[in-house]
Parts: structure tokens; sequence; C-alpha cells
């Protein structure tokens, strides 16, 4: 019995930090994107820093992981939720990193001019930044509807990614002058779609950590 | 025999008298706990100790128990004090305009009042005993917490909060056991913050621009100039044009913080709309001819009348005609038209000009909001904020409906004269 609780505590512990690590990444993809929207070059230095506090958490998640394996010998779905939140970690990071990706975009987007208003990049934004929080809700209340409903939305960041594509390609067979600028805008909606995946990589350790089945519920069209 | 018997006798003699005697010492302890717990009784009761205020059954089980019941009165009526304070102390909670958490020296939830409820979107009962980061769901505020806990010093900070967007401002005061923390949505204030940063913004653009050229006017002149008495001439115009337009913005300024303001009281009386109409299209016409445009009006016969100042109607009438007239082609139409609707008269003033683009249409009542400055430069950008002010101060509404190179038409309403 003494050794339950103080698994729980810990877990519980972790999973505190896995909130405030999916709140550092969310506001990294929603400030990168402001900072390209806003040519907020300071903005964009900063996320880059950030993303090594991400990173630090990361790591001391994974340590917290791994003493509470060893010392408390976790079985079936305790084990099962730890190996889960070592995933989770791994994804999160990963988003952080494409949000530093678009900071470092920005920098080399510097002040040349826009191309066109950014509608649909934001939009993307959001709607990933949403995804992520929704995930996270969705595993700390073990809820796989909730974590099969954030894959299905994933379609709509691949729509606007196709919208976006489409619209940077057009501007390109227009007017050659605009390549750099216009290909530097896919990256960045490239990215955010790549994000989007990741959440929903999460999604599917949600429900592999409640059902115990490991399955591939949305194929993405990227 | 007799000798046993006699021995018998004595011994049970001896047996009833040593119980006897432990039977006294026993109830001689009994009375002494007894008096006692009376005592303590009395004392939790309030009675103090030796005090001249006996009870009635003094030294008996019964005045244990009449010392019992006091000390129950007592302590409900401490517990009614207690509900009495608690209710207080949630009523000025639950009234207080800012979020308020305590936490308890782990950071989790051990009480929060209905505004914190409301900003971090959850109710009471699943945030208690949960952690201060899965009611927040941010880093940056559970930081400013977590610091205050660890250091025991009162930390601060403004953080715009993930998902919501929403700008929280956040003051962690430590406790003995734990913090209280204090959240308040700073949103409004910033976006008021930010309107008036972009005020002065525009005041300072707008004033800029006929000062450089005035000052460009002036030095050219200096520069020899003024010997060409043509040029000279033609200089002098423009900078009478220029000094009229600083003192049109001016006093239009002043107008429009006098409306505001409250500070001029309007002239309330019955008034024919449709002679205010006339009389505003009458002072426009000159100016939409040398446009080519027509003015037409199509007033219905027999409107009630409105309830307004006549002057400032007018102004209204005159203010965004002079707009229609500005963002008009040459042979346009501009079409002033008029109909009731139950207890209101609307006034629509439409034109065939460029129209204004979807984005810019909620913002076109504000001062110094100019859709293209290019094609806009005449105007203080002030025009339709005042008329916005004073239809608003006729309890009357004002919009705007427009569609990109078709025309846009401008409505507002005023109330009618109740017969």
């Amino acid at each position: 019995m003494e050794m339950r609780t103080t698994f729980h505590r810990r877990l519980r512990e972790i999973q505190n930090d896995i909130l405030a690590m999916g709140s550092m990444v969310e506001k990294a993809v929603i400030r990168s994107v402001e900072a390209l929207k806003n040519r907020d070059l300071e903005t964009a230095h900063r996320i880059i820093t950030e993303d090594q506090r991400t990173n630090e958490k990361r790591f001391d998640i994974e340590e917290k992981c791994i003493q509470l394996i060893a010392t408390q010998q976790p079985m079936a779905s305790d084990l099962r939720s730890i190996i889960c939140i070592l995933n989770i970690i791994t994804e999160l990071e990963r988003i952080g990193d494409y949000a530093e990706g678009i900071a470092k975009i920005v920098i080399m987007i510097g002040d040349e001019p826009p191309l066109k208003p950014l509608i649909d990049i934001p939009r993307m934004a959001e709607k990933t930044a949403s995804m992520l929080r929704r995930s996270l809700e969705a595993f700390l209340s073990c809820d796989t509807e909730a974590a099969r409903k954030v894959v299905s939305e994933d379609n709509e960041v691949d729509a606007l990614y196709d919208q976006v594509f489409r619209e940077l390609i057009s501007f390109m067979v227009e007017d050659p002058k605009t390549i750099t600028r216009a290909t530097r805008l896919i990256w960045v909606a490239h990215n955010l779609e790549r994000s989007a995946d990741r959440v929903t990589n999460i999604c599917e350790r949600v429900v592999y950590f409640v059902t115990g089945k490991m399955e591939e519920i949305g194929a993405s069209k990227y | 025999m007799e000798g046993i018997i006699l021995a018998l006798l004595i011994l049970l003699t001896l047996i009833s008298i040593s119980i006897t005697l432990l039977l006294l010492r026993r109830i001689s302890a009994t009375r002494d706990s007894l008096r006692a717990l009376t005592e303590m009784a009395k004392r939790a009761a309030g009675i103090p100790a030796g005090s001249s205020a006996r009870l009635a059954s003094e030294g008996k089980v019964e005045e244990l128990a009449e010392a019992l019941k006091l000390w129950e009165a007592k302590l409900k009526e401490v517990a009614s004090d207690l509900d009495e304070e608690r209710e207080k102390l949630t009523a000025v909670l639950s009234t207080i305009g800012a979020g308020v958490l305590l936490l308890n020296k782990d950071g989790e939830v051990t009480m929060l009042n209905q505004t914190a409820e409301r900003l971090f979107g959850s109710s009471s009962k699943s945030a208690l005993g949960r952690p201060f980061i899965s009611l927040a769901r941010d880093h940056e505020m559970d930081n400013i917490v977590q610091r205050c806990l660890e250091t025991k010093e009162r930390q601060e900070g403004t953080v715009q909060v993930a998902g919501s967007r929403r700008y929280f401002e956040i003051v962690a005061t430590p406790l003995s056991q734990g913090a209280l923390v204090l959240v308040q949505d700073l949103t409004n204030i910033r976006r008021l913050e930010k309107m008036r940063r972009d005020f002065i913004a525009n005041i300072s653009h707008e004033l800029r621009t006929p000062i450089a050229s005035l000052k460009a006017l002036v030095e050219t002149l200096q520069d020899g100039a003024i010997a060409d008495k043509e040029v000279a001439q033609d200089f002098l115009h423009r900078m009478h044009l220029e000094t009229d337009k600083l003192a049109q913005m001016a006093s239009e300024l002043s107008e429009l913080s006098r409306i505001e303001s409250g500070d001029s009281p309007l002239n309330l009386k019955p008034l024919d709309v449709a002679e205010v109409v006339r009389r505003a299209a009458e002072r426009l016409r000159p100016q939409a001819e040398r446009a080519q445009l027509e003015l037409i009006l199509d007033m219905p016969a027999n409107l009630p009348p409105v309830i307004g100042d006549e002057d400032r109607v007018e102004q209204v009438l005159v203010n965004v005609i002079h707009n229609a007239i500005k963002f008009t082609p040459r042979q346009g139409r501009i079409t002033i038209s008029s109909l009731v609707e139950g207890d209101q008269v609307l006034i629509s003033i439409s034109d065939t000009g460029i129209g204004i683009p979807a984005e810019d249409l909620p913002h076109i009542f504000e001062r110094f909001y100019k859709v293209d400055r290019a094609r806009s430069g005449g105007g203080t950008g002030l025009g339709l904020a005042i008329a916005k002010h004073i239809v608003q101060a006729h309890r009357g509404r004002i919009w705007a409906e427009s569609e990109e190179g078709k025309g846009t038409t401008i409505t507002f309403s005023l109330p009618t004269a109740k017969p």
C-alpha cells in the first residue's frame, strides 16, 4: 500500500510537469506564428532560447520516469502510463523544435516585405495548439473518445496546409521573384502540419495507455 | 466448635471492614474526578473557576450534567459565530472582481472564489485538491506561484494565457502554509491602452502632414520664391488651405471631446427630418455638382417628427453626405432616403462609390480611421466619429453596409417624438 501511494504521488508530479511542458510548447507554436505575422525578431530569438528550457524539461521528466521505474517497479497499467509519458514528452519536444524552426524562418525572413497577409497559417497554428491542449487533457482524464476526436481534426490542418501550398505555388508561378519568400512560408506551414501529426501520435499513445491496444487511429494524408 | 465460629465471624467482620474501606476510597476517588470533570466543563462553558457563579446542584452528578449543558450551548454559539464569519468571508470573496485562490504547501487548491472559477473555466468542486497548474494550464503562471511557494516571497507578473490568449495579472503572496493567489483579467485594460496609443499615434500623424507641407512652403519662400510674385501668391494660397485644415481638425477634435464628455447638452425638440435633410443637401449640392454627382432626395411624405437637436442632426447629415461625395467617382449618384421603423425614423445615405472592404467596415466610425489613406487625403478622419457620437447622444444607432466597387449605405436612426 505504501509503495502504491508513493508511486501515485510521484506520477501525479510528473503529470503536472507534462502540463507545464505542454503549455511551453503550445505557447511556442502560437508565438512563433505571431512573430512571423508581426515580423517580431525579438520574440523569434526568445522562442529559440526558450526551446532550451523545453528540452531541459523533457530530460527532467524522463529522469523522473526512469527513477520511478527503478525504485517502484510498476506493473501493468502503471507501467504503461510511464511508457506513455516517455513517448508523449518525445512528441512534445519535437513540436517545440518545429516551433523553434518557424522562429528561425522568421529571423531568416527578417524585414523582407510580406508576400501576402497571413490568414491560413495562423489558423493552422491555432488549430494545432488547440489539438495539443486537448490531447493532454485526454491523457490526464484517460478519455479515449476525446483522443479520437482530436485525431479526427488533423484533417482540418491538412486541408489548410493544402490550401496554403496551392496558394503559394500560384504566387511562384505568376512571379518567380516571390519564390524565396513563398518557399519559406511553405516551410512554416509544413512545420505546423508536422506538429499536428505529432499531436495525433500523442492521442494514439493515450488510446494505448487506456486500452492496452496499440492502433493507428487516423492515417494522416502527409 | 464455638472457637471456629468465632474465628469465622471475626474473619468475616475483617473482610467486610476492608471491603467497606476499599469502597469508600473508590467513592472518594470518583467524587474527586467528578469534581475535576465538573470544573473542566464549567471552564469550557465560560464560567471562571472559583467564581461565585455556582450551579444549583453543587457537588453532585447533576452539577456535571448542568455544566455540560452549558458547555453544549456555548459550543453551539461558537459554531454559529464561525458560520456567520464564513458566510461573510464567502460573500466578500464572491463579489470581489479578482480571482482568489488558496493553495496549500504542495501547491494544491484548497479554496477558490467564483471569479477564479470563471477565469479558469472550472467549478470549485472539480478544482479543489488539484494542483494549480492543472487548473491554470499555463506554465508561466505556474512558475510565478511555484516561485512564491519556494522562496516564501511575494511574486507577481502579467501573463498572456495559453489557449484563451487573455492577459492575466497574477500576484502570489506566501502564507504560513501555502500561498494566496490573486488573478485579474487585464485584457480589456490592455485593449483600452492600445486604443489610446493608437489615438496618439494617429493624431501626431495627422498633424505632421499639414505641418510638414507648411514648413516646406515657408522654406521655399525664404529661399527666394517670395521675389516671384506669382509663385508667392500660389504658395500663400496653399498655406492658407493647410492652416484651414489644421484649424478644422482642432475644432473637430474639441467638438468630439465635448460631445463625448456630454458637456454640450443637446437642444432636443420635435424636428421635421425631411426639412433638415433638404437643408443639408442644399449646403452640399455645389460640392456634389463640382464632382459631377447626382444628389437625389427620396424622402417619403408625412414622416413623423423626430426628437433631436436640429444643428447636430444637420451636422451628421453633412458629415455623411460629404464622405459620400469624396468616395464616389464622377457620374455617380448619392441618394438620401428615409423610412419609419417602430418608434424610430431611419435615414439612409447611399452612394455608388468605391465601397468599403469588409474588414474595414467595423472600424470606419473610429477616430482617424481611414480605409485608403492615399485617397482620403483631404479629410481629418473625424467626420464619421463625430456623426456616431451625435447619433448615440440621441439614443440612435448608426451603421454602414457596403459592397466593394458597388457603393456604401450609411444609415442612422432617430427616435420619433411621442404624440
